[in-house]
Protein backbone atom coordinates (compact mmCIF):
# COMPACT_ATOMS: atom_id res chain seq x y z
CA UNK A 1 0.00 0.00 0.00
CA UNK A 2 1.48 3.37 -1.53
CA UNK A 3 0.34 6.82 -0.86
CA UNK A 4 2.49 9.57 -2.89
CA UNK A 5 1.85 12.23 -3.38
CA UNK A 6 4.04 15.33 -5.64
CA UNK A 7 4.09 19.25 -4.96
CA UNK A 8 1.60 19.07 -2.82
CA UNK A 9 -0.04 22.44 -1.54
CA UNK A 10 -3.15 22.04 0.66
CA UNK A 11 -6.15 24.77 1.55
CA UNK A 12 -9.55 25.66 0.99
CA UNK A 13 -10.70 26.52 -2.27
CA UNK A 14 -11.11 30.18 -2.76
CA UNK A 15 -8.50 30.83 -0.09
CA UNK A 16 -4.79 31.26 -0.07
CA UNK A 17 -2.55 27.94 0.53
CA UNK A 18 -1.37 26.50 3.87
CA UNK A 19 2.05 25.03 2.56
CA UNK A 20 4.54 25.23 0.10
CA UNK A 21 5.32 22.66 -2.08
CA UNK A 22 6.27 19.27 -0.72
CA UNK A 23 6.23 15.38 -1.93
CA UNK A 24 6.63 11.95 -0.45
CA UNK A 25 5.13 8.42 0.19
CA UNK A 26 3.70 6.47 3.25
CA UNK A 27 4.08 2.54 2.53
CA UNK A 28 5.21 0.99 5.24
CA UNK A 29 3.12 0.20 8.77
CA UNK A 30 4.03 2.99 11.52
CA UNK A 31 2.74 5.81 13.94
CA UNK A 32 3.61 9.45 11.79
CA UNK A 33 2.54 12.76 13.66
CA UNK A 34 1.23 15.43 11.51
CA UNK A 35 2.40 18.51 14.24
CA UNK A 36 2.15 22.16 14.17
CA UNK A 37 0.66 25.00 15.57
CA UNK A 38 -3.08 25.80 15.21
CA UNK A 39 -4.60 26.79 12.06
CA UNK A 40 -1.10 26.00 9.83
CA UNK A 41 -3.03 23.20 7.90
CA UNK A 42 -2.92 19.82 9.50
CA UNK A 43 -6.09 18.74 9.34
CA UNK A 44 -6.43 19.97 5.74
CA UNK A 45 -3.46 17.99 4.59
CA UNK A 46 -5.03 14.80 6.26
CA UNK A 47 -8.15 15.30 4.54
CA UNK A 48 -6.30 15.60 1.39
CA UNK A 49 -4.41 12.48 2.04
CA UNK A 50 -7.81 10.88 2.35
CA UNK A 51 -9.13 12.61 -0.98
CA UNK A 52 -11.92 14.35 0.94
CA UNK A 53 -10.50 17.56 0.13
CA UNK A 54 -8.81 18.38 -3.19
CA UNK A 55 -5.40 19.97 -3.16
CA UNK A 56 -4.59 23.23 -3.99
CA UNK A 57 -2.10 22.17 -6.22
CA UNK A 58 -0.22 18.81 -6.48
CA UNK A 59 -1.63 15.43 -6.51
CA UNK A 60 -1.68 12.72 -4.65
CA UNK A 61 -2.58 8.89 -5.26
CA UNK A 62 -2.87 5.52 -3.53
CA UNK A 63 -1.17 2.94 -5.12
CA UNK A 64 -0.62 5.45 -8.52
CA UNK A 65 -4.41 5.89 -8.71
CA UNK A 66 -5.79 9.50 -7.83
CA UNK A 67 -6.57 8.84 -4.10
CA UNK A 68 -10.28 8.19 -3.32
CA UNK A 69 -12.92 6.24 -1.46
CA UNK A 70 -11.97 2.44 -2.09
CA UNK A 71 -14.10 -0.50 0.51
CA UNK A 72 -11.16 -1.05 4.10
CA UNK A 73 -8.58 0.67 2.28
CA UNK A 74 -8.46 4.30 4.30
CA UNK A 75 -10.51 4.84 7.27
CA UNK A 76 -10.76 7.98 9.10
CA UNK A 77 -11.03 8.68 12.87
CA UNK A 78 -12.56 12.74 12.98
CA UNK A 79 -12.49 14.96 15.35
CA UNK A 80 -16.23 14.00 17.75
CA UNK A 81 -18.19 17.14 16.82
CA UNK A 82 -17.75 15.95 13.08
CA UNK A 83 -20.71 13.12 13.82
CA UNK A 84 -24.57 14.96 13.62
CA UNK A 85 -25.58 15.87 16.87
CA UNK A 86 -29.18 15.58 16.07
CA UNK A 87 -28.99 11.53 15.16
CA UNK A 88 -30.01 9.66 18.21
CA UNK A 89 -27.66 6.65 16.83
CA UNK A 90 -27.42 3.63 18.95
CA UNK A 91 -23.51 2.90 20.00
CA UNK A 92 -23.53 -0.41 18.92
CA UNK A 93 -25.13 0.76 15.62
CA UNK A 94 -22.45 3.22 14.70
CA UNK A 95 -19.64 1.20 15.65
CA UNK A 96 -21.14 -1.25 13.04
CA UNK A 97 -20.96 0.96 10.67
CA UNK A 98 -17.34 0.32 10.41
CA UNK A 99 -17.91 -2.56 7.94
CA UNK A 100 -18.98 -0.44 5.51
CA UNK A 101 -21.44 -1.90 2.77
CA UNK A 102 -20.53 -5.38 3.22
CA UNK A 103 -20.42 -6.45 6.58
CA UNK A 104 -19.61 -10.36 7.67
CA UNK A 105 -22.73 -12.48 8.10
CA UNK A 106 -24.91 -11.14 10.83
CA UNK A 107 -23.87 -13.12 13.75
CA UNK A 108 -20.15 -12.94 13.37
CA UNK A 109 -20.45 -8.99 12.45
CA UNK A 110 -22.59 -8.94 15.85
CA UNK A 111 -19.58 -10.99 17.76
CA UNK A 112 -17.05 -8.62 16.41
CA UNK A 113 -19.04 -5.62 17.07
CA UNK A 114 -19.55 -6.58 21.02
CA UNK A 115 -15.80 -7.81 20.89
CA UNK A 116 -14.84 -4.06 19.74
CA UNK A 117 -17.47 -2.72 22.67
CA UNK A 118 -15.95 -4.36 25.28
CA UNK A 119 -12.14 -3.77 24.24
CA UNK A 120 -12.89 -0.15 24.38
CA UNK A 121 -15.45 0.12 27.62
CA UNK A 122 -17.85 0.52 25.87
CA UNK A 123 -20.47 -2.51 26.12
CA UNK A 124 -22.63 -1.33 29.05
CA UNK A 125 -23.52 1.43 27.09
CA UNK A 126 -24.18 0.05 23.75
CA UNK A 127 -27.93 0.90 23.78
CA UNK A 128 -27.08 4.70 24.79
CA UNK A 129 -27.11 7.22 22.05
CA UNK A 130 -23.59 8.05 20.88
CA UNK A 131 -24.20 12.06 21.80
CA UNK A 132 -25.34 11.21 25.78
CA UNK A 133 -21.20 10.12 25.62
CA UNK A 134 -18.46 11.87 27.34
CA UNK A 135 -15.88 13.33 24.67
CA UNK A 136 -13.53 10.66 25.82
CA UNK A 137 -16.59 7.85 25.15
CA UNK A 138 -17.34 9.18 21.84
CA UNK A 139 -13.39 9.14 20.94
CA UNK A 140 -13.09 5.59 21.92
CA UNK A 141 -16.58 4.99 19.65
CA UNK A 142 -15.37 6.52 16.70
CA UNK A 143 -11.52 4.30 17.16
CA UNK A 144 -13.52 1.40 17.70
CA UNK A 145 -15.76 1.62 13.96
CA UNK A 146 -12.56 2.82 12.19
CA UNK A 147 -10.84 -0.29 13.15
CA UNK A 148 -13.45 -2.30 12.41
CA UNK A 149 -13.05 -1.57 9.30
CA UNK A 150 -10.18 -3.20 8.63
CA UNK A 151 -7.80 -0.53 6.94
CA UNK A 152 -4.44 -0.26 5.25
CA UNK A 153 -4.10 2.89 6.44
CA UNK A 154 -5.84 4.87 9.09
CA UNK A 155 -6.23 8.47 9.81
CA UNK A 156 -6.85 10.33 13.32
CA UNK A 157 -7.87 13.83 14.15
CA UNK A 158 -6.67 14.98 17.25
CA UNK A 159 -7.70 11.35 19.16
CA UNK A 160 -6.28 11.87 22.14
CA UNK A 161 -7.37 15.40 23.26
CA UNK A 162 -10.44 14.15 24.80
CA UNK A 163 -8.96 11.15 26.59
CA UNK A 164 -7.88 10.40 30.02
CA UNK A 165 -4.30 9.23 30.46
CA UNK A 166 -5.14 5.74 30.76
CA UNK A 167 -7.49 5.64 27.60
CA UNK A 168 -4.69 7.43 25.66
CA UNK A 169 -1.39 5.11 26.53
CA UNK A 170 -4.66 2.21 25.07
CA UNK A 171 -4.92 3.91 22.25
CA UNK A 172 -1.22 4.35 21.70
CA UNK A 173 -0.44 0.54 22.16
CA UNK A 174 -3.91 -0.61 20.29
CA UNK A 175 -1.92 1.87 17.24
CA UNK A 176 1.43 0.68 17.82
CA UNK A 177 0.25 -3.02 17.11
CA UNK A 178 -1.73 -2.19 14.12
CA UNK A 179 1.32 -0.27 12.62
CA UNK A 180 4.17 -3.07 13.50
CA UNK A 181 2.07 -6.09 13.55
CA UNK A 182 -0.28 -5.80 10.78
CA UNK A 183 1.93 -3.55 9.28
CA UNK A 184 -0.39 -0.62 8.72
CA UNK A 185 0.46 2.90 8.36
CA UNK A 186 -1.37 4.91 10.98
CA UNK A 187 -1.32 9.08 10.67
CA UNK A 188 -2.20 11.41 13.32
CA UNK A 189 -2.78 14.85 13.79
CA UNK A 190 -2.15 15.98 17.55
CA UNK A 191 -0.89 18.33 19.89
CA UNK A 192 -0.17 15.56 22.66
CA UNK A 193 2.41 13.62 21.42
CA UNK A 194 4.89 14.69 24.48
CA UNK A 195 4.40 11.55 25.98
CA UNK A 196 4.37 9.00 23.32
CA UNK A 197 7.47 10.07 21.46
CA UNK A 198 8.88 6.81 22.00
CA UNK A 199 5.65 5.41 19.36
CA UNK A 200 5.90 7.98 16.39
CA UNK A 201 8.17 6.57 13.32
CA UNK A 202 8.13 9.66 12.02
CA UNK A 203 6.85 13.31 12.18
CA UNK A 204 5.71 15.63 9.70
CA UNK A 205 6.55 19.13 11.22
CA UNK A 206 4.39 22.92 9.67
CA UNK A 207 7.29 25.54 10.64
CA UNK A 208 6.77 29.11 9.56
CA UNK A 209 10.03 31.26 9.31
CA UNK A 210 9.81 34.82 10.87
CA UNK A 211 9.28 36.41 7.46
CA UNK A 212 7.27 34.19 5.36
CA UNK A 213 3.38 33.75 5.65
CA UNK A 214 2.95 29.82 4.86
CA UNK A 215 4.50 26.80 6.85
CA UNK A 216 6.92 24.78 5.29
CA UNK A 217 6.25 20.86 6.13
CA UNK A 218 9.45 19.59 6.86
CA UNK A 219 9.77 15.60 7.35
CA UNK A 220 11.47 14.04 10.54
CA UNK A 221 12.37 10.43 10.89
CA UNK A 222 12.78 8.54 13.78
CA UNK A 223 14.16 5.89 11.97
CA UNK A 224 14.56 5.88 7.46
CA UNK A 225 12.83 3.14 6.54
CA UNK A 226 8.69 4.81 6.75
CA UNK A 227 8.65 7.24 3.93
CA UNK A 228 10.52 8.69 1.65
CA UNK A 229 11.39 12.29 0.56
CA UNK A 230 12.62 13.62 -2.44
CA UNK B 1 -70.91 27.55 15.97
CA UNK B 2 -68.73 24.41 17.69
CA UNK B 3 -72.38 23.09 18.41
CA UNK B 4 -72.95 22.81 14.49
CA UNK B 5 -69.21 21.21 14.13
CA UNK B 6 -70.03 18.56 16.19
CA UNK B 7 -73.15 17.88 14.70
CA UNK B 8 -71.48 17.52 11.69
CA UNK B 9 -69.45 14.60 13.25
CA UNK B 10 -72.23 12.81 13.91
CA UNK B 11 -72.97 12.75 9.13
CA UNK B 12 -69.43 12.27 9.18
CA UNK B 13 -69.81 8.39 8.14
CA UNK B 14 -72.08 9.39 5.75
CA UNK B 15 -69.61 11.69 4.24
CA UNK B 16 -67.19 8.65 3.44
CA UNK B 17 -69.66 7.71 0.53
CA UNK B 18 -68.37 10.84 -1.34
CA UNK B 19 -66.06 9.62 -4.24
CA UNK B 20 -64.21 12.83 -3.33
CA UNK B 21 -63.79 12.07 0.04
CA UNK B 22 -62.41 8.82 -0.53
CA UNK B 23 -60.09 10.39 -2.87
CA UNK B 24 -58.82 12.81 0.02
CA UNK B 25 -58.48 10.15 2.25
CA UNK B 26 -56.60 8.20 0.10
CA UNK B 27 -54.23 10.83 -1.07
CA UNK B 28 -53.49 12.12 2.52
CA UNK B 29 -52.53 8.87 3.44
CA UNK B 30 -50.19 8.41 0.47
CA UNK B 31 -48.89 12.37 1.77
CA UNK B 32 -48.57 10.81 5.39
CA UNK B 33 -46.79 7.98 4.28
CA UNK B 34 -44.28 10.08 1.87
CA UNK B 35 -43.61 12.84 4.93
CA UNK B 36 -42.98 9.82 7.00
CA UNK B 37 -40.45 8.52 5.28
CA UNK B 38 -38.72 11.39 4.23
CA UNK B 39 -38.89 13.38 7.56
CA UNK B 40 -35.95 11.83 9.60
CA UNK B 41 -33.26 12.73 7.00
CA UNK B 42 -35.09 16.65 6.23
CA UNK B 43 -34.87 16.93 10.38
CA UNK B 44 -31.23 14.84 10.86
CA UNK B 45 -29.66 16.81 7.74
CA UNK B 46 -30.95 20.25 9.13
CA UNK B 47 -33.35 20.98 5.72
CA UNK B 48 -36.68 21.60 7.42
CA UNK B 49 -36.34 24.72 5.16
CA UNK B 50 -35.88 22.09 1.95
CA UNK B 51 -39.39 21.89 1.61
CA UNK B 52 -40.73 25.81 2.06
CA UNK B 53 -37.51 26.44 -0.44
CA UNK B 54 -39.05 24.33 -2.72
CA UNK B 55 -42.66 25.48 -2.58
CA UNK B 56 -41.80 28.70 -3.75
CA UNK B 57 -39.09 27.73 -6.42
CA UNK B 58 -42.16 25.53 -8.08
CA UNK B 59 -43.93 29.10 -8.05
CA UNK B 60 -42.64 30.39 -11.75
CA UNK B 61 -42.69 26.71 -12.91
CA UNK B 62 -46.83 26.79 -11.85
CA UNK B 63 -47.11 30.04 -13.97
CA UNK B 64 -44.74 28.81 -16.88
CA UNK B 65 -46.86 25.36 -16.70
CA UNK B 66 -50.43 27.42 -16.75
CA UNK B 67 -49.62 28.88 -19.95
CA UNK B 68 -48.00 26.40 -21.29
CA UNK B 69 -51.28 24.06 -21.12
CA UNK B 70 -52.94 27.09 -22.95
CA UNK B 71 -50.33 27.50 -25.90
CA UNK B 72 -49.41 23.65 -26.36
CA UNK B 73 -52.97 22.07 -25.35
CA UNK B 74 -51.29 19.37 -22.84
CA UNK B 75 -53.53 18.77 -19.84
CA UNK B 76 -53.25 21.35 -16.91
CA UNK B 77 -52.16 18.78 -14.59
CA UNK B 78 -49.29 17.61 -16.50
CA UNK B 79 -47.62 20.76 -18.06
CA UNK B 80 -47.73 22.31 -14.01
CA UNK B 81 -45.74 19.19 -13.00
CA UNK B 82 -43.17 19.78 -16.09
CA UNK B 83 -42.88 23.51 -15.06
CA UNK B 84 -42.96 23.04 -11.00
CA UNK B 85 -39.99 20.82 -11.89
CA UNK B 86 -37.99 22.36 -13.85
CA UNK B 87 -37.79 25.39 -11.62
CA UNK B 88 -37.85 23.25 -8.75
CA UNK B 89 -34.71 21.40 -10.03
CA UNK B 90 -33.17 24.91 -11.27
CA UNK B 91 -33.89 26.68 -7.80
CA UNK B 92 -32.23 24.26 -5.91
CA UNK B 93 -29.00 23.91 -7.79
CA UNK B 94 -28.79 27.71 -7.83
CA UNK B 95 -29.40 27.25 -4.06
CA UNK B 96 -26.50 24.98 -3.68
CA UNK B 97 -24.01 27.30 -6.60
CA UNK B 98 -24.72 30.68 -4.08
CA UNK B 99 -23.77 28.82 -0.92
CA UNK B 100 -20.78 27.15 -2.30
CA UNK B 101 -19.63 30.34 -4.49
CA UNK B 102 -20.30 33.11 -2.34
CA UNK B 103 -19.60 30.98 0.99
CA UNK B 104 -22.93 31.97 2.67
CA UNK B 105 -25.21 30.20 5.37
CA UNK B 106 -27.35 27.41 3.72
CA UNK B 107 -30.49 29.03 4.94
CA UNK B 108 -29.38 32.53 3.27
CA UNK B 109 -28.73 31.08 0.05
CA UNK B 110 -32.68 29.46 0.29
CA UNK B 111 -34.22 32.54 1.46
CA UNK B 112 -32.23 34.59 -1.32
CA UNK B 113 -33.39 32.25 -4.44
CA UNK B 114 -36.79 31.46 -3.21
CA UNK B 115 -37.65 34.66 -2.71
CA UNK B 116 -36.44 36.05 -6.02
CA UNK B 117 -38.03 32.64 -7.59
CA UNK B 118 -41.46 33.67 -6.15
CA UNK B 119 -41.28 37.18 -6.48
CA UNK B 120 -40.50 36.60 -10.51
CA UNK B 121 -43.77 34.32 -10.53
CA UNK B 122 -45.98 37.10 -9.05
CA UNK B 123 -44.79 39.35 -11.26
CA UNK B 124 -45.50 37.20 -14.55
CA UNK B 125 -49.38 36.50 -12.93
CA UNK B 126 -49.63 40.38 -12.15
CA UNK B 127 -48.54 41.32 -15.68
CA UNK B 128 -50.98 38.86 -17.61
CA UNK B 129 -54.60 40.35 -17.36
CA UNK B 130 -57.40 37.29 -16.97
CA UNK B 131 -54.97 34.75 -15.71
CA UNK B 132 -56.82 32.74 -12.47
CA UNK B 133 -53.95 30.80 -10.92
CA UNK B 134 -55.77 30.07 -7.85
CA UNK B 135 -52.52 31.13 -5.35
CA UNK B 136 -54.10 29.79 -2.19
CA UNK B 137 -54.44 26.60 -3.45
CA UNK B 138 -50.95 26.70 -4.50
CA UNK B 139 -49.85 27.48 -0.99
CA UNK B 140 -52.28 25.44 1.15
CA UNK B 141 -53.43 23.01 -1.26
CA UNK B 142 -57.39 21.52 -1.75
CA UNK B 143 -57.60 17.51 -1.01
CA UNK B 144 -61.37 17.93 -2.01
CA UNK B 145 -60.29 18.28 -5.72
CA UNK B 146 -57.81 15.85 -6.42
CA UNK B 147 -58.17 13.56 -9.33
CA UNK B 148 -57.10 10.01 -10.49
CA UNK B 149 -54.25 11.04 -11.73
CA UNK B 150 -53.01 13.48 -9.26
CA UNK B 151 -53.28 10.36 -6.66
CA UNK B 152 -51.05 8.62 -9.18
CA UNK B 153 -48.32 10.58 -9.21
CA UNK B 154 -48.41 11.23 -5.74
CA UNK B 155 -48.02 7.30 -5.39
CA UNK B 156 -45.31 6.83 -7.67
CA UNK B 157 -43.04 9.31 -5.69
CA UNK B 158 -44.21 7.50 -2.43
CA UNK B 159 -42.91 4.15 -4.44
CA UNK B 160 -39.55 5.88 -4.80
CA UNK B 161 -39.15 7.40 -1.60
CA UNK B 162 -40.28 4.11 -0.07
CA UNK B 163 -38.11 1.78 -2.36
CA UNK B 164 -34.82 4.02 -2.33
CA UNK B 165 -34.84 4.10 1.90
CA UNK B 166 -35.94 0.37 1.68
CA UNK B 167 -32.93 -0.66 -0.95
CA UNK B 168 -29.92 2.00 0.87
CA UNK B 169 -31.11 1.79 4.59
CA UNK B 170 -27.41 1.26 5.78
CA UNK B 171 -25.82 3.82 3.59
CA UNK B 172 -28.41 5.97 4.58
CA UNK B 173 -27.93 6.18 8.13
CA UNK B 174 -24.03 6.07 7.54
CA UNK B 175 -24.45 8.94 5.68
CA UNK B 176 -26.55 11.06 8.03
CA UNK B 177 -24.68 10.21 10.96
CA UNK B 178 -21.15 10.99 9.34
CA UNK B 179 -20.98 11.25 5.74
CA UNK B 180 -17.16 11.56 5.53
CA UNK B 181 -16.17 8.53 7.02
CA UNK B 182 -19.31 6.71 4.95
CA UNK B 183 -17.86 8.04 2.02
CA UNK B 184 -14.29 6.81 2.74
CA UNK B 185 -15.58 2.94 3.81
CA UNK B 186 -17.73 2.79 0.29
CA UNK B 187 -21.52 3.49 1.34
CA UNK B 188 -23.10 4.89 -1.60
CA UNK B 189 -23.03 8.31 -0.35
CA UNK B 190 -22.66 10.68 -3.63
CA UNK B 191 -25.39 8.37 -4.65
CA UNK B 192 -27.69 9.37 -1.86
CA UNK B 193 -26.72 13.39 -1.91
CA UNK B 194 -27.53 13.36 -5.67
CA UNK B 195 -31.23 11.16 -4.94
CA UNK B 196 -32.15 13.41 -1.85
CA UNK B 197 -32.84 16.47 -3.46
CA UNK B 198 -34.47 14.82 -6.25
CA UNK B 199 -36.83 12.71 -3.57
CA UNK B 200 -37.63 15.96 -2.14
CA UNK B 201 -38.61 17.65 -5.09
CA UNK B 202 -40.86 14.50 -6.02
CA UNK B 203 -42.60 14.59 -2.94
CA UNK B 204 -43.10 18.78 -2.86
CA UNK B 205 -44.81 18.57 -6.24
CA UNK B 206 -47.16 15.69 -5.45
CA UNK B 207 -48.01 16.95 -2.63
CA UNK B 208 -48.62 20.63 -3.39
CA UNK B 209 -52.02 19.96 -4.72
CA UNK B 210 -53.22 18.04 -1.97
CA UNK B 211 -52.27 20.00 1.35
CA UNK B 212 -49.74 22.48 -0.47
CA UNK B 213 -46.49 23.58 -0.62
CA UNK B 214 -46.16 24.98 2.91
CA UNK B 215 -48.13 22.42 4.36
CA UNK B 216 -45.77 19.87 2.69
CA UNK B 217 -42.76 21.60 4.16
CA UNK B 218 -44.41 21.27 7.82
CA UNK B 219 -45.23 17.74 7.10
CA UNK B 220 -41.84 16.55 6.09
CA UNK B 221 -40.30 18.24 9.49
CA UNK B 222 -42.89 17.50 12.51
CA UNK B 223 -42.86 13.52 13.02
CA UNK B 224 -38.89 13.60 13.57
CA UNK B 225 -39.09 16.50 15.37
CA UNK B 226 -42.16 14.87 17.87
CA UNK B 227 -40.15 11.83 17.90
CA UNK B 228 -36.59 11.85 17.09
CA UNK B 229 -35.99 8.74 14.94
CA UNK B 230 -32.61 6.02 15.50
CA UNK B 231 -32.52 5.39 11.43
CA UNK B 232 -33.40 7.06 7.92
CA UNK B 233 -36.08 4.61 8.01
CA UNK B 234 -38.73 4.55 11.34
CA UNK B 235 -41.31 3.10 11.81
CA UNK B 236 -42.44 5.34 14.15
CA UNK B 237 -42.06 8.55 12.69
CA UNK B 238 -43.81 7.33 9.40
CA UNK B 239 -46.96 5.94 12.14
CA UNK B 240 -46.62 9.23 13.61
CA UNK B 241 -47.03 10.93 10.39
CA UNK B 242 -50.14 8.46 9.13
CA UNK B 243 -52.05 9.25 11.93
CA UNK B 244 -51.71 12.76 12.00
CA UNK B 245 -52.91 12.70 8.54
CA UNK B 246 -55.76 10.79 9.06
CA UNK B 247 -56.56 12.65 12.00
CA UNK B 248 -56.12 16.19 10.59
CA UNK B 249 -58.15 14.92 7.53
CA UNK B 250 -60.96 14.04 10.08
CA UNK B 251 -60.99 16.93 12.26
CA UNK B 252 -60.93 19.41 9.14
CA UNK B 253 -64.07 17.38 7.44
CA UNK B 254 -65.73 17.59 10.77
CA UNK B 255 -64.84 21.05 11.82
CA UNK B 256 -64.75 22.61 7.99
CA UNK B 257 -61.19 23.66 7.97
CA UNK B 258 -58.37 23.28 5.48
CA UNK B 259 -56.93 19.63 5.68
CA UNK B 260 -53.13 20.58 5.26
CA UNK B 261 -53.62 23.34 8.00
CA UNK B 262 -55.41 21.28 10.52
CA UNK B 263 -53.04 18.36 10.36
CA UNK B 264 -49.78 21.03 10.90
CA UNK B 265 -52.09 22.55 13.51
CA UNK B 266 -52.45 19.37 14.93
CA UNK B 267 -48.61 18.62 14.95
CA UNK B 268 -47.54 21.74 16.45
CA UNK B 269 -49.92 21.43 19.34
CA UNK B 270 -47.77 17.98 19.83
CA UNK B 271 -44.57 19.07 19.54
CA UNK B 272 -46.16 22.39 22.27
CA UNK B 273 -47.31 19.21 24.59
CA UNK B 274 -43.67 17.97 24.12
CA UNK B 275 -41.64 20.56 24.77
CA UNK B 276 -43.78 21.97 27.81
CA UNK B 277 -43.27 17.55 28.90
CA UNK B 278 -39.39 17.84 28.14
CA UNK B 279 -39.26 21.21 30.36
CA UNK B 280 -41.28 19.78 33.44
CA UNK B 281 -39.25 17.19 33.28
CA UNK B 282 -36.22 18.80 33.07
CA UNK B 283 -37.09 20.90 35.57
CA UNK B 284 -37.85 18.22 38.27
CA UNK B 285 -34.36 16.53 37.92
CA UNK B 286 -32.90 20.16 38.72
CA UNK B 287 -35.14 20.27 41.87
CA UNK B 288 -34.35 16.65 42.92
CA UNK B 289 -30.47 17.63 42.78
CA UNK B 290 -31.27 20.82 44.55
CA UNK B 291 -33.11 18.80 47.37
CA UNK B 292 -29.96 16.11 47.71
CA UNK B 293 -27.16 18.21 47.44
Amino acid sequence: MSLSWENLVVGYAGREALNRPFSGTLEDGGIYAIVGPNGCGKSTLLKTWLGLMQPHSGMVSLNGQPVGPREGVLTYVPQTHKVNRYFQISIFDFVMQGFGRRPPERSDALQQVREALVQWELSADADQSFHLLSGGQKTRALVARAILSKPKMIFLDEPLANLDQCCQEKLMNTLHVLAHRQNICVVMVDHHFEAYEKFLSAKFVFERSHNEEICSIRYEPKDDTCCRTP
Amino acid sequence: MLQDSLIDLTTLAAFWDADFARMALLCTLLVGLMCGLLSPTIVLKQRAYTGDTLAHLVFPGIVAGYFMSLGFELPLWASLIIGASVTGLLGSVLVEKLERILSLPPDSAAVVTLTGFFASGVVAVSKVRGTRIDLERFLFGDVLTLSVSEAVLIAVALGCVALTLGLLRRDWDAWLSDGEFALLVGFRVRLIERLFPILVTAAVLTGLFAVGGLMMSALMALPAVILPPKSALSWRTVVLSVSLALLGLIFAFALDWPVGSTIVLLGFILVLIKAIVVSLRHRAVVQKIQRVS
